[in-house]
């Protein structure tokens, strides 16, 4: 009788109205969890274990890239041209002196 | 003379003593007519692309003999060189017309070598030292 008596009374006691369930109360926020990456292992480890790694947090600063350092050596600005006869010419159109220099690529 | 360029150029052409001309004399057929042709017309664009060209060209010599019209195009467009405007002027005949102009009038000046360099007048035919040039040019200079 003892024995029959226990699991009567639970039984009572979960259907009581007072047992209902709680009013719903507001959704909790949840946080979305970190991102992983998985991976597969190599195949010499152990098959069907995924390799779970967690990526370092991102970072809210920019990646700044530096500034080329300059490498080009000014030069003085040399004026260039053509001869009346079209032959192309560099330095001072009034120089004292000319210098023609005949020759070919090759 | 292109190795010895920078040093008369820092000597003489920027100090306003000297000009420098670059005269063809095209002796050695297509490789010497298409090369100067491709400077020519790289420099009626901008005259100063024509002495970049002009060191391209020396510095690349031993690849002009087998150098084609691409070749060519490819090197004025490295250059920044304006391509349509360079094929227009290597193909229609109006640059190889200016450059035969000069050939023509270095023989009638008696230039039949290369490289002859004249300076004030004075010819001075073959490579030269540096020294040599450095003589003639203030020679040249002092009689002014």
């Amino acid at each position: 009788m003892k024995r029959l008596f226990i699991p009567l009374a639970l039984l009572l006691t979960a259907c009581a109205p007072g047992a209902s369930p709680a009013e719903p109360t507001a959704q909790p926020v949840t946080v979305p969890p970190p991102v992983v990456v998985v991976t597969e292992q190599s195949s010499t480890a152990l098959p069907t274990t995924p390799v779970v790694t967690e990526q370092p947090p991102i970072t809210a600063d920019p990646v700044v890239s530096p500034e080329p350092s300059p490498t080009a050596i000014p030069v003085p600005q040399i004026i260039s041209g053509r001869t009346e006869e079209g032959a192309f010419f560099y330095g001072a159109p009034d120089a004292p002196l000319t210098l023609i220099d005949y020759s070919d690529f090759l | 003379m292109q190795g010895l360029e920078p040093q008369l150029t820092a000597d003489y052409v920027e100090t306003g003593q000297v000009r420098f001309v670059f005269w063809p004399v095209l002796n050695h057929g297509n490789p010497s007519v298409y090369s100067t042709l491709t400077a020519h017309c790289i420099g009626r664009q901008d005259p100063a692309l024509f002495w970049q060209a002009h060191d391209v060209l020396y510095t690349n010599q031993g690849e002009l003999y087998s150098a084609d019209r691409d070749y060519y195009v490819r090197l004025a467009a490295s250059l920044g060189a304006d391509q349509a405007a360079f094929e227009a002027c290597y193909d229609d005949g109006s640059g190889l017309s200016e450059i035969m102009t000069l050939d023509e009038i270095r023989r009638e000046r008696g230039i039949f070598s290369q490289p002859i360099f004249d300076i004030g007048g004075q010819l001075l035919a073959g490579a030269q030292p540096y020294e040599i040039l450095q003589q003639a040019l203030d020679s040249a200079l002092a009689a002014d």
